[in-house]
């Protein structure tokens, strides 16, 4: 592997807020939704994918 | 992650009854095993993990790209759903524990074991890095108890889980707890097909502790504040705590408790209980 280099696409956190139903984007687990709600269902951003590897 | 923090370092993986004394090495190094894509639930022999074991077809072409699109803890996943089923199958309440190294976990589960001696068989599965000394003491209050060692490895995976198992053979209806290794990172990405992860916070440890590490706050149903008895003695503001917590986890259940004293255990027995109930009737 010398000389390899390691791609992270970092995803962006999105979540659906338990109390209005918006979907929203998230930076971390201590955001909370415009309405108020902290209340938050995680559903994008906790992903662990490998997605392709360039052979040489 | 694990890449940095050393453990995806292929060490053997231990597993010891402290009845007997036996120990059985369950992980040899085993790479360049390549299988079809859809095989993957056999029955592996190897713990360690698998994080980059994907098939990479090796074709010697020049500088080209092999899609992949593997989710690195799939296979865990997969392991974890089959001792999610097994634990159904025989209403086996299965509580992963986790928090730092030295919250109290072991002592909290030697006062446990003995509170809930008369109404379930009690089983533990103890996870560190080296040596026995927790099995040595769970085996002192006579729950049967096995260990894992994990090597250079930072926390349980749900293969490790299931060869410990295998090992103790909960009986129907039993509450098995897993001790896993001290370590509030990396055991959070971990599902063991356990039915609820509990975290183990201590009050020497300081209040900030589910902001700091919001992934293991986040995953669990349930918090112990441990060692209240020592809160005259340390800055530790329970309500800034419980407030953490909820900020990251609002549904989390939260117990202070002091297993030296004894203080706010029954609350802590009665989920237990409850959980159980649930387990068996479900």
């Amino acid at each position: 592997v010398e000389g390899a280099a390691l791609d992270i696409i970092a995803i962006n956190g999105r979540a659906r807020c338990r109390a209005c139903g918006e979907e929203i984007e998230i930076g971390s687990f201590a955001d909370g939704c415009a309405c108020g709600g902290r209340n938050l269902h995680v559903i994008a951003g906790e992903e662990l994918r490998l997605k392709d590897m360039e052979v040489a | 992650m694990c890449t940095t923090c050393g453990c995806s370092v292929t060490e053997s993986v231990m597993i010891t009854d402290p009845a007997t004394g036996a120990s059985t090495a369950v992980a040899g190094p085993d790479h360049g095993h390549s299988h079809a894509h859809g095989e993957h639930h056999h029955h592996h022999e190897d713990l360690h993990h698998h994080h980059y074991d994907t098939e990479a077809p090796q074709t010697g072409a020049q500088g080209r790209t092999v899609k992949l699109e593997q989710d690195l803890l799939a296979k865990n996943q997969l392991v974890a759903e089959r001792n999610r089923g097994r634990f159904e199958g025989r209403e086996i309440l299965a509580v992963n524990l986790m928090s730092s190294p030295g919250a109290g976990k072991t002592t909290l589960l030697e006062k446990t074991i003995g509170a809930l001696d008369q109404s379930a068989s009690v089983y533990v599965v103890e996870g560190d890095q080296a040596t026995v000394n927790d099995a040595d003491r769970i085996k002192a209050t006579g729950a049967p108890v096995v260990q894992v060692n994990t090597g250079a490895g930072c926390h349980l995976d749900a293969a490790m889980l299931s060869r410990a198992v295998d090992e103790l053979r909960p009986s129907r209806g039993a509450i098995l707890f897993i001790e896993n290794v001290g370590n509030l990172i990396c055991p959070a990405l971990f599902d063991l097909g356990e039915h609820a992860k509990v975290v183990i916070l201590s009050v020497t440890e300081g209040e900030d502790k589910p902001i700091k590490y919001p992934h293991m706050f986040r995953a669990c149903q349930a918090m112990l504040i441990s060692k209240i008895d020592l809160l005259p003695y340390v800055r530790f503001s329970m309500q800034r705590c419980v407030d953490y917590a909820r900020q990251i986890n609002p549904e989390i259940r939260i117990f202070p408790v002091s297993a030296e004293t004894g203080e706010g255990m029954d609350a802590w027995y009665d989920w237990l209980n409850a959980e159980r109930d649930a387990v068996i009737q479900s």
